[in-house]
């Protein structure tokens, strides 16, 4: 596998990851009324024929798998993949604090935060201004494989960022993929060097 | 003064070290995680710890705990972190963390917590 960053550079997405990270837990805090412990950060960056090696290295063979999409874009644009496994949310089911959600709407929300504070708190940090797409379902009991040849991923270079959140003793773990093209990951590589420049 | 930052990544202690007063004359010691500052301690005081909490090996909770235990002199005890759960600024607050300072770091929340402790 070849990574397409120094490690400086990985390091750097990695705590503006982290950073990202503590505003989703904030946010699922509030969701769940109650504490969220989050993982350290790891994050790798690939071409598309590395992708299924490099997620094989972070999470195993997943088994089935259930997978939230939802496109971003400014001066940078890209697709964020939130992927769980099969079942999604469900087991935080009983501790929402809102009534009479379906299990799709808890997957979507949880995503929602989790690709918004995430993806968007990594973007900010370099001060460009994300828009979202409304998340969709990608896929249910589907395989990595299955999803990643989905048509229209903007296919020329992955950032994977695997974060994990344990909600109240319950095994919940979520995986963040983010998809870009060539020129927007020149953009954010560019913008992490200008940050690594001032320290 | 000496002072020990204790974070797992070298960016982000390069972050903290950047967000230190302009011209504080102090002596920085640096640590990767819970462990590796209690190392630092052990071998010579240090008037200040800044301390991230999401480490590898021991983190920043369990420093805590284990600094309550041990007989070494406790130092003040400044927490940055990304993680803005009220619970989580409630639970260092608990073992003994005397100011909490939350990511991304700014020059002015630094010393805010540094003057709330009397540092400065």
């Amino acid at each position: 596998m070849t990574s397409l960053a120094r490690s400086e550079q990985r390091d750097a997405l990695a705590e503006f990851v982290n950073i990202g990270m503590g505003q989703a837990g904030d946010s699922l805090a509030r969701l769940f009324d109650t504490y969220i412990q989050l993982s350290i950060p790891r994050i790798e960056i690939v071409k598309p024929h590395d992708v299924l090696g490099a997620i094989s290295a972070l999470i195993g063979d997943a088994g089935p798998i259930v997978a939230v999409r939802q496109a971003f874009s400014s001066r940078i644009r890209g697709e964020a993949l939130a992927v769980y496994a099969a079942g999604g949310c469900d087991a935080l089911a009983d501790l929402v604090t809102y009534p009479d959600v379906t299990s799709d709407e808890l997957l979507l929300d949880v995503s929602n935060v989790l690709i918004g504070a995430c993806v968007g708190g990594l973007a900010a940090q370099f001060e460009l201004d994300l828009s979202f797409s409304p998340p969709s379902i990608l896929g249910q009991q589907a395989s990595i494989e299955h999803l990643l040849a989905a048509e229209g991923l903007p296919w020329q270079t992955a950032l994977i960022a695997e974060v994990h959140f344990r909600i109240a003793e319950r095994a919940f773990r979520c995986h963040l993929f983010t998809f870009w093209p060539d020129d927007s990951m020149a953009v954010l590589l560019g913008a992490v060097d200008a940050f690594l420049a001032t320290l | 003064m000496s002072i020990l930052i204790v974070d797992d990544s070298p960016v982000s202690r390069s972050i903290v070290i950047k967000c230190l007063p302009r011209g504080w004359d102090v002596a920085i010691t640096q640590a990767g995680n819970g462990r590796e500052a209690l190392a630092a301690l052990g071998q010579k005081p240090h008037a200040v710890v800044l301390l991230d909490l999401n480490m590898p090996v021991m983190d920043g909770y369990e420093f805590l705990e284990a600094m309550k235990l041990s007989a070494l002199a406790l130092p003040i005890v400044i927490v940055l972190s990304g993680d803005v759960q009220p619970k989580a600024r409630a639970r260092v607050k608990e073992l003994g963390a005397r100011a909490f300072v939350k990511k991304p770091l700014r020059p002015e929340s630094v010393r805010d917590a540094l003057q709330e402790c009397g540092v400065l």
